[in-house]
């Protein structure tokens, strides 16, 4: 009787087998339309480009999520129009892509990258560096690159380490060019300054009492030299000296750049926000931002505080890291979700990479909501696009699909935050610059 | 009370002979360490031992009378019943439970400073790990300035963890037993073969005395006599020797379990209390079964939080019998313990339940739990009296009585 | 495409709905009955024999949908487990009295992940009968991230809270072979051995068929490597540790010439050979986020690619997944590599291309076989022990949790118990899982327990990318919220 049942069970199974199989869809390869007069449709100097999608993920910040069966214009390499299909005209020259049912999203953005050039950028001489630059180290297109690209990544702020308290300025790049000057975004692009942790480890040992002293007294001199300039531009007299240690504090205070600040832990951040913000005035972004920092996310959504975290993604309870940090959530408290339980909004991730592979940056969306971050108005798309990218500065260039903004764009199988879906396809400034079709899947 | 009284005066009666020895202790408050607070009591100590012990009991003329003040409590001696101080060998990793501890024993000018901090009997366990041999109970001060050793034997102990080494001693000490009593049965069965064969050639010999000659050389039935090791194992089959098993997490006793396999032992548990012990996995258990856990008078934190907990509240909550003792064998260990008490009883613990943890159930592991412990009548006067309640931070041994006579402090007398 | 992608949907729909009331009568009408009557018979032998000690122990977990790991997706329907074996999976299930029974209606069943290889998931050394802590913080997270069985050093073993019995379930399943190009002696080494411990064999088996009285004694082994005999005889899995093309060709051949199935580890660039490791009949434990870039000085294809686990699987070699860490970092802080977060390491090989499927037996059932226990373990079948989770989700989606794990018929973890995970998402009594609000045939209208994420392929669903209308709907309700 046994074997009956057995029997009828396997019968049976053959017959339900197919149904958890049948979604492996698979959509029809992307047709790339074919370059008009040797340039690529959407490129600079080319004809336009209008992609078809049944999603185009805008991730405007605090503006729409989401058009559904939309039409996106792209020329010269930036954002002609994007709305729904039938909003748009498709101007007559445009070539055309539809993509079917892959998704279209802003391309990644990565404000604490270390793998775009040969690391060779821990200057540690000095306990604060601030005229040293990382764009004098880019490697463009290297392969750790070219894996980020396949993952999504399209601008990166390529900065210093945290060795010391200022390690020096960051640059921020594209990486789907093989040139430095096709790859800048901006340069300077960022001033790198580490508080506690890494720095500590410097050559003297220094305690976090010098280490504040010594970033607010850096700080001051770079403040005082900027406002010289700025007295001068405003009434003219005597023209200061060029100093190169100092230049960046002048486009710190015009909040060109933004201080990307390696903090982390309850009190460091708390003295993170009260110099930088509230005592020196400076643009900064909270980067990593982990351990029990959560608790006090609340103090920097009040100042309207970015907070790129990474790479740790968990705060999780145990011993080691109650002696260490003090941290004890009693619970495997997720960062991301953290600060949202405080009501900060601003939050973006990192990897650190190499720290971890800078293609898996979409990882750490996808670890945020595992543990906890609820992910409604795409929190966790945002947090790979358009809030790191007003992070560092550059959320007028890049981070959301918008009219005028670069022609930065994924092509999908999904929502980029799930590991299972991947990229297709990736345009930057209107070019492909991977197509896993042609030059083979990477990642 | 009235048969009480009837039963004192008897007493004084009968005591008349050794009037030397007679104290009648009269004081306001007295913890008995069954549980028990007397108020107006009084005890009267003869030879040694308490005669008799009650509330409001009139007391025969002439006895001298230990009147203490309103303010001073008297509680039962305080039992370190796990200690090594003053052993100066180093442990081995071996199997030998027919060691005793006071053969490893030296006296130390420390032993004093436990005699202060009320400390009247030590249980001293050998040192090594395995199963090093059987805890032997010393007075710190004895009455009589030497017989340091009370009980040469109480409890074996067993180091033991999870791994393959540490079940199979357990369960080499079964195997060994086994063992022995195979041979046993061989050297039976030898015997029974001479027997057998000079009985037979007894009975077709004539000759009275050579009869008796064959029979004389056979002789009478010896059993085999087990080993010292041997017998101890037998002990530890049969029960009489209990034994102490320290566990270093709470997976262990699973695996303890599992390499005794059913078989008997009298165990107690030695369960120490580090920041994250995990012993509150096998509360339940321990406690339904009413085992003996030996704990340190310790908060600790459950695993990956500062969340705190009081591991020997709970377990004597969920049923176990408590045992507590010093967090340290030194001095400083001895005098600290009661204040360690105090934190766990602000924590929760009971007060009575933490009494009996540092007197009667330190006497029952020792098994001396007849004889010692508490303060009742038959028991041995080993008391202490406190200036003030015995869990009040402020509370000062002044006295301590080991076997009816004073060893420290003279409370005025 | 679309309407291709809809068909499949529909077809898959229709077979679910017609085979799953079919199976039902066919459970209710013929062998249920016999069952109940054989089990009651036992019941009473075990009743009159021992009450206490040998009681039949019962356990059913009702109403959940049973991804069973065999194709099969049983909806709603009931498992019984007797003494912590499957005696029942289907539809009109009779349940004992006195069964422990879990409410899973809402939920998923799945057969419990089964980890190639581990680091510290039973809180002992390499030991695991006589060193196991199973109270240990590795055996709690193993079976939150649904792992209830793994391969530590050489043993398979299952993680039971609580339990030291009966944990281990196999050990030295593997052979440790070495073939490689940089020693090219030991290369000739092995085969020479291997033709060595093929005569033998043959010997043997010789002697073995034999009737004859006069025969003789059993022919002797000395200087034969039994182990490599026991791989030839089958009865143990040769394991090689190689990535490069050139090693795997090797070893392919080697293989097939002596006719035994190797097992790779690594096997980084085994893309570039799957049809030779095919038809070598390969099974690759691989890992699907290693990386590795191509040798540029080589003109082959080669280094790592995120579809390795796809074409292997397509070229009929069997896919195990292997964690990036086989310890558990996450209390460091890094949350998603290591073996608590195996199913992420598997749905990287989704997004390679591999079907979930696949995905699902490469942490399933397929280590199971190379650990010689896919007769106890590795999917829900009857006969089978009684080893699963049950999750609020896809097991394979990254927001998944595990809500209970059952090991040998007794449950060994609840979410809500423990301190890890309970605050994400709790499982309160009264709400269902997601998939549970709708009716069983409807279309899921969110993605599995993430609030108002835009719709995720739901592979079990069979459904494609939503239309716009749903989405439209279902954004309003997201700002509702």
């Amino acid at each position: 009787m046994k074997h009956t049942l057995k029997a009828a069970v396997a019968l049976l199974a053959l017959v339900a087998w197919q149904s958890p199989l049948a979604a492996q869809s698979t959509s029809p390869a992307l047709q790339v339309p074919e370059k008009v007069g040797g340039v690529e449709p959407g490129a600079v100097g080319g004809v336009g480009l209008a992609l078809i999608s049944k999603k185009i993920v805008l991730a405007e910040y605090q503006g729409r999520d989401v058009i559904n069966n939309g039409v996106i214009l792209v020329k010269d390499g930036i954002i002609q129009a994007v709305g729904a299909s039938k909003d748009i005209v498709i101007p007559a020259e445009y070539e055309v892509m539809d993509v079917g049912n892959r998704w279209i999203m802003p391309g990644l953005v990565e404000m604490h990258n270390h793998v775009a050039g040969r690391f060779g950028l821990n200057d540690m001489v000095y306990l604060a560096n601030p005229g040293l630059r990382a764009s004098a180290d880019v490697e463009p297109g290297n392969h750790l690159t070219k894996m980020g690209l396949a993952g999504g990544v399209t601008s990166v702020l390529y900065i210093p380490g945290s060795g010391t308290n200022v390690g020096g300025q960051g640059v921020l790049l594209r990486t789907g060019f093989d040139t430095y000057e096709r790859c800048e975004i901006r340069n300077p692009g960022s001033l790198k300054l580490a508080q506690a942790g890494n720095p500590e480890r410097w050559l003297m040992r220094p305690g976090r009492t010098l280490m504040n002293y010594n970033t607010r007294a850096t700080f001051k001199k770079g403040i005082a030299y900027a406002k010289t300039w700025e007295a001068f531009e405003k009434d003219g007299g005597v023209k200061p000296r060029v100093n190169p240690q100092w230049e960046i504090f002048r486009h710190l205070r015009k909040r060109e750049v933004h201080i990307s600040t390696h903090t982390q832990m309850y009190q460091v951040v708390m003295m993170t926000i009260t110099l930088v913000h509230d005592e020196l005035g400076l643009p900064f972004f909270i980067d990593h931002g982990t351990f029990d920092t959560w608790r006090l996310a609340g103090e920097a959504e009040k100042r309207e505080i970015f907070g790129v975290l990474g790479p740790r993604n968990v705060d999780p309870p145990n011993q080691g890291m109650i002696r260490w940090t003090g941290s004890s959530p009693e619970r495997m408290q997720g960062v991301a979700a953290g600060y949202q339980d405080q009501g900060f909004t601003r939050i973006g991730f990192n990897t650190d990479s190499p720290v971890i592979p800078q293609e898996e940056l979409q990882l750490q969306a996808a670890i945020a909501v595992r543990y906890g971050l609820r992910d409604k108005e795409m929190v966790s798309l945002r947090g790979l696009t358009i809030i790191p990218a007003m992070a560092g500065g550059i959320g007028d260039r890049v981070g959301s699909l918008e009219v005028g903004k670069d022609a930065d764009i994924l092509i999908t199988t999904g929502s980029i935050t799930n590991p299972q879906h991947s990229v297709d396809m990736v345009i930057q400034l209107g070019e492909v610059v991977y197509n896993p079709q042609e030059e083979g899947r990477r990642w | 009370m009235r048969f009480l009284a009837l039963l004192l005066t008897l007493g004084s009666l009968c005591g008349i002979s050794q009037a030397g020895d007679l104290l009648a202790i009269r004081a306001k408050t007295v913890y008995t360490g069954t549980g028990e607070i007397l108020h107006h009591a009084v005890i009267l100590v003869d030879s040694g031992k308490i005669v008799t012990i009650g509330e409001d009991l009139p007391i025969e003329r002439g006895i001298p009378i230990l009147e203490l003040d309103d303010n001073q409590v008297v509680v039962p001696g305080f039992i370190q019943p796990y200690t090594r101080l003053g052993s100066s060998t180093r442990g081995r990793n071996s199997t030998d439970p027919h060691v005793l501890a006071k053969d490893g024993f030296y006296p130390t000018s420390a032993l004093k400073e436990y005699a202060k901090a009320g400390i009247v009997l030590a249980g001293y366990y050998p040192a090594g790990r395995g199963m090093p041999g059987q805890a032997s109970v010393l007075r710190p001060v004895p009455a009589d300035g030497k017989s340091y050793v009370v009980k040469e034997s109480s409890y074996a102990k067993l180091l033991t963890s999870s791994s393959k080494n540490e079940k199979d001693r357990v369960r080499s000490i079964y195997e060994a037993i086994e063992k022995h009593k195979t041979k046993a049965e061989k050297h039976k069965e030898k015997y029974d073969k001479a027997k057998d064969k000079a009985d037979k050639a007894a009975k077709k010999e004539k000759d009275k005395d050579k009869k008796k000659a064959i029979l004389e050389k056979v002789g009478k039935f010896a059993p085999l006599k087990p080993d010292a090791k041997n017998q101890a194992f037998m002990d530890i089959e049969s029960g009489d020797l209990p034994v102490l098993v320290s566990l270093d997490r709470a997976g262990t006793f699973l695996h303890f379990k599992d390499a005794l396999d059913d078989k008997s032992m009298d165990w107690s548990l030695r369960l120490p209390i580090s920041l994250e012990s995990d012993f509150a996995n096998i509360k339940e258990e321990v406690g339904k079964a009413g085992t003996r856990v030996v704990m340190d008078p310790a908060i600790s934190v459950n695993p990956g939080s500062r969340k705190q907990r009081n591991l020997p509240a709970e377990f004597s909550k969920a049923g176990a019998k408590l045992v507590l003792v010093p967090r340290s064998d030194s001095a400083f260990g001895a005098k600290n313990w009661r204040k360690d008490v105090v934190s766990v009883i602000r924590a929760g613990l009971d007060e009575q339940t933490a009494l009996s943890a540092m007197t009667l159930e330190c006497a029952n592991l020792l098994g001396m739990g007849d004889t010692h412990g508490s303060l009742e009548a038959g028991k041995v006067a080993d008391l202490l009296i406190l200036s003030g309640k015995p869990f009040e931070p402020a509370s000062e041994i002044e006295a301590v009585m080991v076997d009816g006579k004073f060893v420290h402090g003279e409370a005025g007398l | 495409m679309k309407s291709s992608i809809f068909n499949t949907g529909l077809l898959a729909a229709l077979l679910l709905g017609l085979g799953l009331p079919a199976f039902a009568m066919a459970s209710a009408a013929t062998p249920g009955a016999s069952f109940v009557i054989e089990d009651e018979k036992e019941e009473a032998k075990d009743e009159e024999s021992d009450e206490d000690e040998d009681k039949t122990r019962w356990y059913a977990v009702v109403g959940g949908d049973f991804h069973t790991g065999t194709g099969a997706v049983l909806k709603n329907a009931t498992m019984l487990c007797k003494d912590g074996k499957i005696v029942e999976l289907g539809y009109d299930v009779w349940i004992p009295e006195d069964a422990e029974v879990l409410d899973a209606t809402g939920f998923r069943v799945y057969p419990g992940i089964v980890a190639i290889a581990s680091t510290g998931l039973f809180g002992g050394g390499s030991d695991v009968t006589n060193t196991v802590d199973p109270y240990s913080q590795g055996m709690l997270l193993g079976l939150a991230s649904g792992i209830t069985s793994a391969v530590q050093g050489s043993e398979i073993a299952k993680l039971k809270r609580g339990s030291i019995d009966d944990l281990v379930m196999g050990s030295n399943f593997f052979q440790t072979m070495r073939y490689r190009s940089s020693t090219p002696s030991g290369k000739q080494e092995l085969r020479q051995k291997l033709d060595e411990a093929a005569a033998y064999l043959r010997t043997l088996r010789a002697w073995r068929a034999d009737r004859s009285k006069d025969k003789g004694k059993e022919p002797k082994a000395t200087g034969i490597d039994m182990g490599l005999v026991a791989v030839l005889a089958g009865e143990k899995r040769a394991i090689f540790r190689e990535d490069n093309r050139a090693g795997l060709l090797d070893i392919a051949n080697l293989c097939m010439r002596y006719g035994f199935r190797p097992v790779i580890q690594g096997g980084r660039e085994a893309w570039t050979v799957a049809d030779e490791l095919g038809r070598a009949g390969a099974t690759v434990i691989l890992t699907p986020r290693d990386r590795r870039a191509k040798d540029q000085s080589l003109i082959r294809e080669g280094g790592t690619s995120i579809e390795n686990a796809k074409i292997l699987h397509a070229s009929g070699v069997q896919v195990a997944v292997r964690s990036m860490s086989t310890g558990n970092n996450s209390m460091g802080g890094i949350a998603g590599r290591d073996v608590i977060h195996l199913p992420i390491s598997a749905s990287f090989a989704m997004r390679g291309g591999l079907s979930e499927q696949a995905a699902l037996d490469s942490i399933t059932i397929v280590p199971a076989r190379l650990a010689g226990v896919d007769h106890r373990i590795g999917t829900l079948e009857v006969g089978k022990d009684a080893d699963c989770v049950i999750t609020d989700g896809n097991i394979l989606n990254y927001a998944t949790f595990v809500q209970w794990a059952i090991v040998d018929g007794a449950m060994v973890y609840d979410k809500q118990a423990e301190m890890y995970y309970a605050h994400i998402r709790p499982r309160p009594d009264d709400q269902l899982a997601p998939e549970a609000r709708v009716d069983a045939g409807e279309e899921v209208e969110e993605m599995t327990g993430i609030d108002g994420e835009p719709i995720v392929k739901d592979a079990e669903e069979g459904e494609g990318d939503e239309t716009p209308k749903e989405e439209e709907g279902e954004k309003e309700k997201s700002k509702e919220d």
